[in-house]
């Protein structure tokens, strides 16, 4: 039984069909993260400010569609990074092309990694390797001593 | 070349020309013609004076002195002449007779004409009857009063003033003519300055910036050196020519965002078909046999390529509509990295690439585009290439640009589809023979053309192609 309790992850996605293959993703490897979906930048924006107030779970990772309908991702990601409470959480941005100019854009705001849709499981934990969250996300305790 | 093909100017002075000398020679037919006039009345106004004077004397002795001294001064021949003459000086000449015979018989005092003499020069006649007199009854008692007794004859030389007038005439007809002609030389120097050279420059500059506009280059304003209507028609030029690029500039960059979200839009459907696919083979597969596993790997593979056709004309439309990060980029340390991409297909048929030891650094361009550049040529000798590639990457200065070159000694292609291979999706082979998108050469054209450069190949089937193009040694931004 593990002491550590499993990371929420806000996922921000605005196609169903993006959100089914990457809950897939999760539950195809056994990840039992709870994870929290925001289907464009305002509702995004929403689940933070209530996480600020306390009212919504902190996330542990959040998954950034780059391109979404009105509030983009870009705007998430800014007002992410200047709120105190939130600037910490690792964000990864999900972008339809590794070309995307949008990308640096990104990090030069603090985005930690990026992912190339269709997210298949393999791409995702390779992700979270090289930003070193896998424990954290894999919900399995480091060997302590 | 008709009349209708020369310039403006040389048609204006021409018709000048014809107008000046037409009415200067006109000119010198009026002249003529009242100079004569005047001269035929003058010769028989003196002739008058002193026929009349002679009637009057009625000494014999003077009247001979009077005429000679009349000769003597005016050069003509004044004498008395008479049908009976007593003196045979007196006696007339064919003319004479012929004119006093015409006096008897109608009564005329007078006569005068230009008769030409048996020397065969012309003189003018001038003949007065000479008839009794109450006065000469006193001596002449057989006379009878208003009888024709003989006429005053004068002969004027009339050759030799006409032909002095005519030497007169002529001599203002050459001023005439010179004045003239000065004039339309002064006309032509002034049409040629203030019409025929503004319209040819102007003329020169309008070509130039087709010339321009066809090679896609950036394309300045004619100069306006003037208000005249040369000058409006400069500023008319630019003015057209402005709207004209900007419309079309306008409706390119709709075009380029339309493909661009057209692309972007189709993206989305195609990832969820290659997801669900990839889903449907993990979670499913082993509940398929192999024909029903090898549609679905069918599936994936076509979403995939057709991401991969996406992604190009994404990239494609980006070019020049989205400017990536400039500075001076060396081409050798971009064929360096072009080289190391490729690095697997070089060894895999042991391709020979010749690179010269330096390349030069093109200032102010994104260096993503360079490597794009290069990268397509190259890979694209590396492809179309069945034997053992030889291909051979340089350069020459020329000025204010680089000429580069990529050549190889692959398949090559037939010249007349030299333009086609540049355009989008065009493709000279099955895609199973080699493959690739067709969007490689037009990115390629695409973004030398925006950095102010051109393209071009020369080639023959089975010896090989030499793809060339300028870049510019600063790029404008």
């Amino acid at each position: 039984m593990s002491m550590v309790r499993a990371i929420d992850i806000l996922l921000v996605e605005d196609s169903q069909d993006d959100i089914e293959l990457t809950l897939r993703a999760f539950r195809k490897n056994n990840l039992g993260n709870n994870i929290h979906i925001a289907r464009d930048g305002e509702e995004a924006l929403e689940f933070l400010r209530r996480v600020e107030e306390g009212s919504a779970p902190l996330p542990g990772l959040i998954l950034l569609d780059i391109k979404l309908p009105g509030v983009d991702g870009i705007e998430v990601l800014r007002y992410i990074k200047s709120r105190r409470t939130l600037r910490r959480i690792p964000v990864v941005m999900l972008t339809t092309s590794k070309n995307d100019r949008d990308i640096e854009t990104c990090y030069d705001l603090g985005a930690n990694s990026y992912i190339v849709k269709p997210v298949s499981f393999r791409d995702f934990m390779e992700t979270v390797k090289n930003i070193q969250l896998y424990w954290i996300v894999t919900n399995q305790p480091p060997v302590v001593g | 070349m008709s009349l209708k093909d020369l310039g403006i100017g040389t048609k204006l002075i021409l018709a000048i020309t014809v107008v000046i000398v037409g009415i200067s020679a006109a000119g010198s037919v009026v002249i003529y013609t009242y100079q004569k006039r005047s001269l035929d009345d003058q010769i028989l106004e003196r002739s008058r004076t002193v026929a009349e004077l002679l009637i009057q004397i009625e000494d014999h002795r003077l009247i001979s002195r009077v005429a000679s001294e009349f000769n003597e001064v005016t050069g003509y021949t004044l004498k008395q002449t008479s049908l009976e003459p007593v003196n045979p000086e007196n006696s007339p000449d064919e003319f004479e007779a012929r004119v006093m015979e015409e006096f008897r018989r109608n009564g005329n005092t007078e006569y005068y004409a230009v008769v030409t003499g048996e020397d065969g020069r012309r003189y003018f006649r001038y003949m007065k009857a000479l008839r009794t007199k109450e006065s000469c009854i006193s001596c002449h008692p057989g006379y009878r009063v208003g009888e024709l007794r003989g006429s005053i004859s004068v002969i004027a030389p009339y050759d030799d003033v006409t032909s002095a007038m005519r030497r007169n005439t002529l001599s203002v007809l050459v001023i005439l003519q010179l004045l003239a002609f000065s004039t339309v030389g002064v006309l032509y120097y002034l049409s040629r300055r203030i019409v025929s050279e503004p319209l040819n420059r102007l003329i020169g500059a309008v070509e130039g910036s087709a010339r321009e506009i066809q090679r896609g280059e950036e394309v300045k304003d004619i100069p306006v050196s003037s208000g005249d209507e040369i000058g409006r028609l400069a500023t008319a030029f630019n003015n057209l020519r402005r709207s004209l690029s900007e419309s079309f500039k306008r409706k390119n960059e709709a075009i380029e965002s339309f493909v661009y979200s057209i692309s972007h839009d189709l993206k989305a459907p195609l990832r969820s078909i290659e997801g669900f696919s990839i889903a449907l083979m993990e979670d499913y597969g082993d509940r398929l046999n192999d024909e029903g596993r090898h549609y679905l790997n069918r599936i994936v593979s076509s979403a995939r390529k057709m991401g991969v056709l996406i992604d190009e004309l994404l990239e494609y439309s980006r070019i020049g509509r989205i400017s990536l990060q400039r500075g001076d980029v060396s081409i050798s340390s971009v064929v360096e990295l072009v080289l190391e991409d490729n690095l697997y297909e070089i060894n895999r048929k042991g391709a020979k690439i010749t690179v010269p030891p330096e390349l030069p650094v093109v200032k102010n361009a994104e260096k993503q585009r360079i490597y794009q550049i290069f990268s397509n040529l190259i890979s694209n000798a590396l492809k179309y290439n069945d034997g053992v590639p030889e291909i051979e990457i340089g350069y020459r200065d020329e000025g204010d640009h680089y000429l580069f070159y990529v050549r190889d000694n692959g398949i090559g292609f037939d010249m007349k589809y030299h333009d086609k291979i540049f355009e989008i999706f065009q493709r000279l082979h099955r895609e199973d023979e080699y493959g690739g998108t067709g969007v490689g050469l037009a990115m390629v054209k695409k973004i030398v053309e925006t950095y102010g450069g051109r393209i071009w190949a020369e080639s023959e089937p089975g010896k090989g192609s030499t793809f060339y193009f300028t870049l510019p040694k600063e790029v404008r931004d």
